[in-house]
Formats: C-alpha cells, sequence, structure tokens
C-alpha cells in the first residue's frame, strides 16, 4: 500500500546564519550568494522516496531574532516533528542564542528532536565556533550529533537534512 | 414549511453569509467540515494555491494548504471551542507568475456565526505589510551584519597589535639582556686585567662582590639597586688603571707623594666611568668606597650618611677580606682578630649598622662552612 506521510519540520537560528539557503540548498538545489532577510515564513516541500511510499518533509524556514512576536512565533513552531537549530560559524554571537529557539520550540513541542548545523564552514579562515564548542551545545540540545554544513559548497546539507528526517520517521 | 427545513435553510444562509463577508474584505475563504474536509470555498480562494490541478472541495485542508499539516490537533482544538481561533501571519508564498505574497491565514470556528460545527478558514493577503516589513528587517540586518564585521575587525586589529607589540617587547627585552650580557663580560675582562696589573690576591674580587651583595640584600636594599651594587664591587678598584706601576707595585712602603697619587684612584674611577652611562649608577663604589664614617677618609672626605650606602657596605666588607688575605709584605690576619679589627672601627671608619648587620652576616657563613664542610 502506497503510503503518504508528511511531517513539518522547522528551522530555527538567529538572522542571516543561512537557513534560508540551506532550505534552497536541499529542496532546488542551487545557492544565492546575495543576502536576503526572511520576514515570516516561507515552507516548501521535499519529498523522499521511502520504502511504505512517501515520505514529505515540509520545511518551515522563518524569519530569524526577534523580528516576530511571541504568538506568531508559536504558530509557527506548534506541530513540528523536528527541527534544525543553526549557527553561523563565523559569528560566535548566532550560537549563544539557540537556548531561546530551543527552549520555545520545546514548550510547544516536549520531544522534537533537535539537531544542530554550524553553516558556512567553506568560510575557513573567518571560523570563529569550533567543534568543541559546537559539541556542548548539541549535547545540551540532547542531540547524539551536529553537522557542518556549507549552504554554498553543499557540504553535508543533504546529510543533515536526510539524518533529522530518518529521526522523525522513527519518532512515529 | 417544516422547522427542520427550515433551520438547514437557515444554516446554509449563514455559511454563506460567512463566505460573503469574507469577499468583502477580499479575503480569500473556506468552509470546512468537521473532518477538516473542505466543503466549499470563495471564488478567489484557489488563487493563493501554487498547484492549479488539485481538486479543492472535498479535499483535506490538510492536501491543499501545507501550512495546516502538523497542525490537525491545534484545528480540533479550535473547533471544539477549546482555543478560539489560530491564527499564521506573513505566510511567503510564491506565485505562478514568479511575484511573492505574503498571507496571513485565520481559523475560526463555525460556531462564531451560529452555523454549526465547522471551521471558517478566511486567508488574508498581507504582502503590503510583508513587503514594507521585509524592507525594514532588511535594512536593519545589514547594519546589524556591518556593525559586527566592524566589531570583529576591530577586535582583529586590536589582538594583532597587541600581538606585534608584545612580539617587539620580547625582542626588545632579548636584546636589552644581550646587551647587559655584552657590558658585563668586558666588565669583568677590566677587573681581571685590573688584578692581573695589581697582583691583587686570586680571587679577591669574586669574594667582595659575593659578600657585598649578600650583606646589600641582608640590610634591605632592593633587587632593582642590586645590579649596580654588583658592578660597582667589580669595578671597585678600576681607578687604580690611573696609577703607575711603579706606586701600585710598591707595596705598604709609599711616601706622602705617592700617598697622594695612589689617593686619587677613587676620583679616577669617577672620571672614567661616569661619562658611560649604564655604569653612572653604580659609581657610589669605586668613588666613595674609601670615605670612612668620621669623615677621614678620601678622596671627598665625606662623612656618616653623606656616604652612599653601597659604599658604606662594600668599604667594611672590602677591609675585611683584605686583613684577611696574604699579602707580600704581610700574612693574613686571622678571622677572629679582622672581625675585632671590624667591631672596634665602627663608628670610626665603619657605619656601625653596617658592622652590626655584617656581623651577623659572617657569622651565618661561618656556620653555613660548618655544615658544609
Amino acid at each position: 500500500m502506497f503510503n503518504v506521510v508528511q511531517k513539518k519540520i522547522c528551522l530555527l537560528g538567529d538572522f542571516a546564519v543561512g537557513k534560508t539557503s540551506l532550505m534552497r540548498r536541499y529542496v532546488e538545489g542551487r545557492f544565492d550568494d546575495k543576502y536576503l532577510s526572511t520576514i515570516g515564513v516561507k515552507i516548501s516541500r521535499k519529498t523522499l522516496f521511502r520504502d511504505y511510499g512517501q515520505l514529505n518533509l515540509l520545511i518551515w524556514d522563518m524569519t530569524g531574532g526577534d523580528d516576530i512576536g511571541t504568538q506568531a512565533r508559536a504558530s509557527y513552531l506548534r506541530g513540528a516533528s523536528g527541527a534544525l537549530v543553526i549557527c553561523d560559524l563565523t559569528r560566535h554571537e548566532t550560537l549563544t542564542v539557540f537556548e531561546r529557539y530551543a527552549s520555545q520550540m520545546r514548550a510547544l513541542n516536549p520531544h522534537t528532536p533537535l539537531v544542530l548545523v554550524g553553516n558556512k564552514v567553506d568560510l575557513i579562515a573567518e571560523r570563529v565556533i569550533m567543534d568543541a564548542d559546537l559539541r556542548l551545545v548539541s549535547n545540551s540540545l540532547g542531540s547524539e550529533q551536529f553537522f557542518l554544513t556549507s549552504a554554498k559548497t553543499g557540504t553535508n546539507v543533504e546529510d543533515v537534512f536526510t539524518y533529522l528526517a530518518e529521526i522523525v520517521e522513527k519518532q512515529e | 414549511m417544516k422547522p427542520q427545513k427550515n433551520q438547514a435553510r437557515l444554516k446554509n444562509l449563514t455559511a454563506r453569509s460567512a463566505l460573503a463577508f469574507g469577499q468583502l474584505y477580499q479575503l480569500a475563504s473556506a468552509e470546512i467540515a468537521p473532518d477538516l474536509t473542505i466543503v466549499q470555498t470563495s471564488s478567489n480562494f484557489r488563487s493563493i494555491l501554487t498547484d492549479n490541478e488539485i481538486e479543492v472541495e472535498g479535499s483535506r485542508l490538510t492536501d491543499v494548504l501545507d501550512e495546516f499539516v502538523g497542525n490537525e490537533s491545534i484545528l480540533e482544538m479550535v473547533l471544539y471551542g477549546a482555543l478560539p481561533s489560530f491564527q499564521l501571519e506573513l505566510v511567503r508564498r510564491d506565485q505562478r507568475d514568479g511575484s511573492t505574497r505574503f498571507l496571513t491565514f485565520h481559523l475560526l470556528p463555525l460556531e462564531e456565526f451560529q452555523v454549526g460545527k465547522g471551521l471558517l478558514c478566511l486567508v488574508e493577503d498581507s504582502s503590503r505589510l510583508g513587503q514594507l516589513g521585509q524592507r525594514l528587517i532588511q535594512k536593519r540586518n545589514d547594519v546589524r551584519l556591518m556593525q559586527e564585521a566592524l566589531s570583529r575587525a576591530y577586535a582583529e586589529m586590536e589582538r594583532l597589535s597587541t600581538s606585534h607589540r608584545k612580539t617587539a617587547e620580547a625582542a626588545l627585552q632579548m636584546a636589552h639582556l644581550e646587551l647587559q650580557e655584552a657590558y658585563d663580560r668586558t666588565m669583568e675582562g677590566w677587573v681581571r686585567a685590573l688584578d692581573m696589573r695589581d697582583h691583587e690576591t686570586e680571587g679577591h674580587t669574586l669574594r667582595v662582590v659575593e659578600v657585598t651583595l649578600r650583606l646589600a640584600r641582608a640590610m634591605g636594599i632592593q633587587e632593582s639597586e642590586i645590579t649596580h651594587i654588583r658592578r660597582g664591587a667589580l669595578l671597585h678598584d678600576i681607578g687604580k688603571m690611573g696609577v703607575p706601576d711603579s706606586i701600585l707595585h710598591k707595596g705598604e712602603n709609599l711616601g706622602d707623594a705617592e700617598w697622594l697619587l695612589m689617593k686619587k684612584h677613587p676620583a679616577y674611577a669617577f672620571e672614567m666611568l661616569s661619562p658611560i652611562s649604564y655604569l653612572y649608577p653604580a659609581l657610589d663604589i669605586p668613588y666613595c668606597h674609601h670615605e670612612k664614617w668620621d669623615g677621614s677618609g678620601y678622596p671627598r672626605g665625606l662623612k656618616g650618611e653623606q656616604i652612599p650606602l653601597a659604599a658604606r657596605i662594600f668599604a667594611v666588607v672590602d677591609v675585611w677580606d683584605a686583613l684577611r688575605s696574604n699579602r707580600p709584605y704581610r700574612s693574613g690576619w686571622p678571622e677572629a682578630k679582622v672581625i675585632e679589627h671590624i667591631r672596634a672601627n665602627a663608628g670610626t671608619h665603619f657605619d656601625p649598622r653596617v658592622v652590626e648587620a655584617f656581623l651577623r652576616v659572617v657569622t651565618e657563613m661561618a656556620q653555613e662552612q660548618e655544615i658544609d664542610g
């Protein structure tokens, strides 16, 4: 029997960490160097084919920082099956705000798996967030693993979404 | 007309009114049944969809609008009155013509309109608000990124400047140490040459330097001064370079004129060393070590504390070592006799306070020798 399973996953993180770029790389396979702020939310669909049928990942790429009220953000986060918490490896401050996103998500969806992503790994010379910092935060999120990605080169982008998809599927 | 039929007509009429209300405010709207299937939609509802092929009426809301996937339990809470409404603001949707619209979804219970169970989904076009917000946030984020980049660049400049400064300081310190080392080696060379010429007792200079420093420390002299005292003690008789061999090698039997010349050696030391800036602070010993506490010394006849402390200290040590050592014209004195001589001359030749400290130091040295030997 052909089943269609749909899962909502959210991309969380401070402004300009590359949430939209990661989503675009994963869903559309392309990258645009120009930074365009996201306001509100953009939902994109990625279909993964499975033995049982298909898994539709509905990826919610939402505004970063404090650009939207708490209520509005809560309505974006409700019903999420998982989330990627993304930081920019070249900006230390983007790692320090992860707790706020994680606690908002956990308050609305207590058992939602959260996976930490350090994006812009291609900018080697500018990197300021190290693996040890990420390991610490990842452990505090209850995640076994963190990922170093580059939306620009595509490094690990497929892997991190696949990893999260497999976790949310297992949760069912 | 039967009441049941009237009620059904009324429900239908009210549902149509709700949709008409939506249309009046240019809202797309859909009536949703309790099982979340779409019952009917306004004519403009389809315009919000990206997939033209999809059959809207009769489909589940979550199959038509991705926005509600995962939110089924929330919709049920609205349906059964646990939540008054549910709203999703500023959902960005790309249109088939390439443009972008911002939509806000409102889910209300149909009971609000007294039409029985179900939901009314109103879709508001909030593109103006979205585009305005987008422009504002874009500008603000650009400024924030620039501020962050500037702050990082500033921190990097600070780091580099500190690092360069530290490197330069270390190089300077190394050069300074090397220079000090070169000075000290040069001085030691002078001292060896002088000792050879003066036929000074083997090791006299090194011994007096060692004991002078020990006594200086015992009297609480700061370490910053110790370097100068060491140099002064090393060079204490450097002025004898200006005394002719015939006088220097004559021993104790000097005539008056010869003594006058011999007594000039501290003044020669001053003339030789004072132009050398790094040795200037070390002059106290070479220039003043023959002054006496009661003012009967030379070259200037200084008295009491007019005599620099370093010179008062050195004077005791120099006499102590000279009397203990064998000379061509006499044997070295026994230690007890030397100590007695020094004690007896406290207050005349020597500063009594220095003598007191010196006696403690020589006692300690004797105890150490006993332990060692």
